[in-house]
């Protein structure tokens, strides 16, 4: 017997692209990035994708009496994008939720921690936000979900293993419903980090040029609504997507580089594509992960060259949003059932020619046009890869 | 339903674990040290060289290199920070490492979800051999205390345990001929004792796994119930 | 300049935590990547911040620091090129 068909009911988000749906779709189709200077961190021109409000309008846009608000950014975004999710949701009660971050409150800790190492401790009741669940709880509180609730941290992959896990824990009839995403908002020690890594641009990033120099950080929160395509069709619920097919697997070759073949990227995406029952000529378009790195984009057009042989047209949206880090999953997927849904194949960095070693190029204008099935990537440290499949309810 | 093989220190294979390789110890900090030996003893317990997955938990991942990057983002003035501590401090470290010493290209996932972390890995766990009951699966939950830790939870008065240890398990699927020292599957309103956290006092995962790894230590004698809130999701430890 | 050679390799030792090595089995001209010493790129930026610490060199881009960590011998000939000014 076939397991149950997965279908997305919901969906909400945040990022540099705006805030909401209905925003970010249309900076979409309008082809504009997000990435800008940050106005809330000290770094000058450096490119972020960070979302255009600060905590005290992120708070104003939270709807709904819910008392006390959080103060973590991570916490805020991640409110505002999961309320928009279950907006549709009659009866939230029996619903899982499914979260992801790596930074939780850091927002907050990495300007508190010299008064707490120095002993000063007035405003010590900040830590219980630092947690990467602690942002978990309030969006469960908030939304009114009771059920099995979970936090997932690995790194760039994160809110993708969350959707993942969501998928599961529905087709083996463990839950009604489940919300599924992930959030995570800038700060300084994600910056400084990456920056050690010598992992960033000092400009905007070009993922898939031959001319990259490193990728841009950005912030966002996404969340999903999973049902089982059939309860969801029995409430009336039209799907706005279904969730074909998911993978996580391992590229176990470096703890922040890829395989030259790209071997973790490969299994990935193959698992995905043949648990959604198809092959790898049914992909229309593929939402790639493309940060803009020598070695992601590198190894990952060479998995997908090895996967696909000719590949479809695929994008990096993070030239868009910045690599949202926890978020990037759940983002690029929302973004992916946008572009089902409109026929869209977004543009990412538009780059002049292939990399050096490569025929294929990512899109450099938003093509129109049916989409069957999209492929959605999120390769991350530890050499944690995910990919999603989301294919066209329609 | 599962079947759990061994922990750090339970298991078939009696006899001490080979230690650590030099080489791969040489950038691993305290708690990814500990994780490691915990990892390997449960592996070799099993009489197993690899593992098909490895999901970990960990409360507040990796606080020494985690405080070490602030500090160094705070004293270093401008000089270069070393990136050592900040690609150590994201929770995955621990699943990462491992996968990478043991060569596993399986999935790899990390959980961290206070009390109830240690729960939700041992129920993907069950999600993932029931998928695929020929895999092995290794589970790992781990946190660390540290003295900044402990100061800002004595003047929250916190009551909950937070974790300085961990246990490491191999589980596999209920059709495997293999020897086994628990069994697992969802408690579908079974009744048993139930297992910290909730039960007596809120202690972080991985002592909740702490303790499960005792129970299995002294030979699991009645069942035990592992809950993280939702009944849909609740699983029964029972005795093979 | 042999003083400074021997005070790397300790530095390298320390920095990296290569545990069981020792500075005598570190030859002056031993690759450090790759067959030698076996280090990698995370190394690289390690010991590009051990050059700012201590030494106050500043390596900006870690395609150069390969070709200064090539050996022992090369990060010295490098400190002292860039602290003779």
């Amino acid at each position: 017997m076939n397991p149950p068909r997965i279908a997305i009911t919901g969906m909400g988000a945040v990022c540099a692209l705006g805030t909401g749906i209905a925003d970010i779709t249309a900076v979409l189709v309008a082809g504009r990035t997000g990435l800008r200077p940050s106005v809330r961190l000290p770094y000058g021109e450096q490119p972020f994708g960070e979302v255009g409000a600060d905590n005290a309008v992120l708070e104003s846009l939270i709807e709904g009496r819910f008392s006390p608000l959080p103060r973590s950014r991570t916490a805020l975004l991640a409110l505002l994008a999961a309320k928009e999710a279950m907006a549709g949701t009659a009866d939230p009660r029996d619903t899982a939720v499914i979260s992801a971050s790596t930074v939780g409150g850091m927002d907050l800790s990495e300007d508190l921690f010299d008064d707490w190492r120095n002993g000063r401790m007035e405003r010590a009741a900040m830590a219980l936000e630092h947690p990467v669940y602690a942002h978990t709880r309030a969006v469960a509180d908030a939304v009114g979900a009771q059920g099995f609730t979970t936090t997932i941290s690995t790194a760039c992959s994160s809110s993708a293993n969350a959707i993942a896990l969501g998928a599961r824990l529905l087709q083996q009839g463990r839950a009604r419903r489940v919300l599924a995403g992930g959030s995570d908002a800038l700060c300084r020690f994600t910056v400084e980090g990456f920056r050690a890594l010598s992992a960033m641009d000092a400009g905007p990033c070009r993922p898939f040029s031959a001319d990259r120099k490193g990728m841009n950080l950005g912030e966002a929160a996404a969340y999903v609504v999973l049902e089982r395509a059939e309860d969801a069709l029995r409430d009336g619920r039209v799907p706005l997507a279904l969730l074909g097919g998911w993978s996580n697997s391992n590229d176990a070759h470096h703890a922040t580089a890829t395989s030259p073949e790209g071997n973790g990227p490969y299994a990935a995406m193959r698992e995905a594509i043949g648990r959604a029952g198809l092959a790898p000529e049914d992909i229309d378009h593929i939402n790639a992960h493309g940060t803009g790195t020598d070695n992601n984009d590198a190894t990952e057009l060479r998995a997908m060259e090895r996967l696909f042989g000719t590949v479809p047209p695929f994008t990096s949206t993070k030239a868009l949003t910045g690599h949202t880090l926890a978020a990037a999953g759940a983002l690029e997927a929302v973004i992916a059932v946008q572009c089902l849904r409109n026929g869209l194949v977004p543009m990412g960095f538009p780059v002049e020619g292939p990399m050096p070693g490569h025929t294929a190029m990512p899109v450099t204008t938003p093509q129109r046009r049916p989409l069957r099935a999209v492929l959605s990537s999120s390769f991350g440290f530890g050499g944690n890869c995910a990919a999603l499949v989301l294919m066209n309810a329609a | 339903m599962s079947r759990l093989l061994s922990t750090s220190r339970t298991g078939p294979v009696t006899g001490d674990p080979p230690p650590l390789p030099a080489q791969a110890a040489r950038r691993l900090s305290a708690i990814q040290y500990r994780a490691a030996t915990l990892a390997l003893a449960a592996l070799y317990r099993a009489g197993v060289e690899r593992p098909d997955a490895i999901i970990a938990n960990t409360a507040l991942g990796c606080l020494d290199d985690t405080e070490r990057f602030l500090a160094d983002m705070r004293d270093a003035k401008g000089a270069l920070l070393s990136p050592l501590p900040f690609m150590r401090s994201t929770h995955n470290t621990m699943a990462g490492q491992l996968a990478l010493m043991l060569g596993c290209h399986g999935p790899n996932i990390t959980h961290s979800q206070g009390l109830n972390g240690f729960h939700a890995a041992l129920a993907e766990a069950e999600l993932m051999l029931h998928e695929h009951p020929k895999m092995k699966v290794l589970v790992l939950a781990i946190d660390e205390r540290t003295d900044l830790l402990a100061s800002v939870a004595a003047t929250l008065d916190v009551t909950t345990t937070v974790g300085q240890g961990g246990e490491a398990f191999v589980l596999a699927g209920d059709t495997e001929d293999v020897p086994c020292i628990a069994r697992m599957g969802w408690q579908n309103g079974a009744t048993a004792r139930l297992l910290l956290p909730l039960a007596e006092r809120p202690v972080h995962g991985s002592v909740v796994a702490e303790g499960l790894g005792s129970l299995l230590g002294e030979g699991l004698r009645a069942p035990v119930v592992l809950s993280g809130g939702d009944p849909s999701t609740a699983l029964l430890i029972s005795p093979c | 300049m042999n003083e400074l050679r021997q005070e790397l390799k300790k530095e390298i030792i320390q920095h990296l935590n290569l545990q069981g090595t020792t500075p005598e089995s570190i030859a002056d001209d031993m690759p450090l990547f790759g067959e030698g010493l076996g280090l990698d790129s995370i190394d690289v930026l390690e010991l590009i911040v051990l050059l700012d610490r201590k030494y106050g060199v500043r390596i900006s881009d870690p395609q150069q620091g390969r070709e200064v960590f090539r050996n022992v011998t090369t990060m010295a000939d490098f400190i002292t090129a860039n602290t003779s000014k």
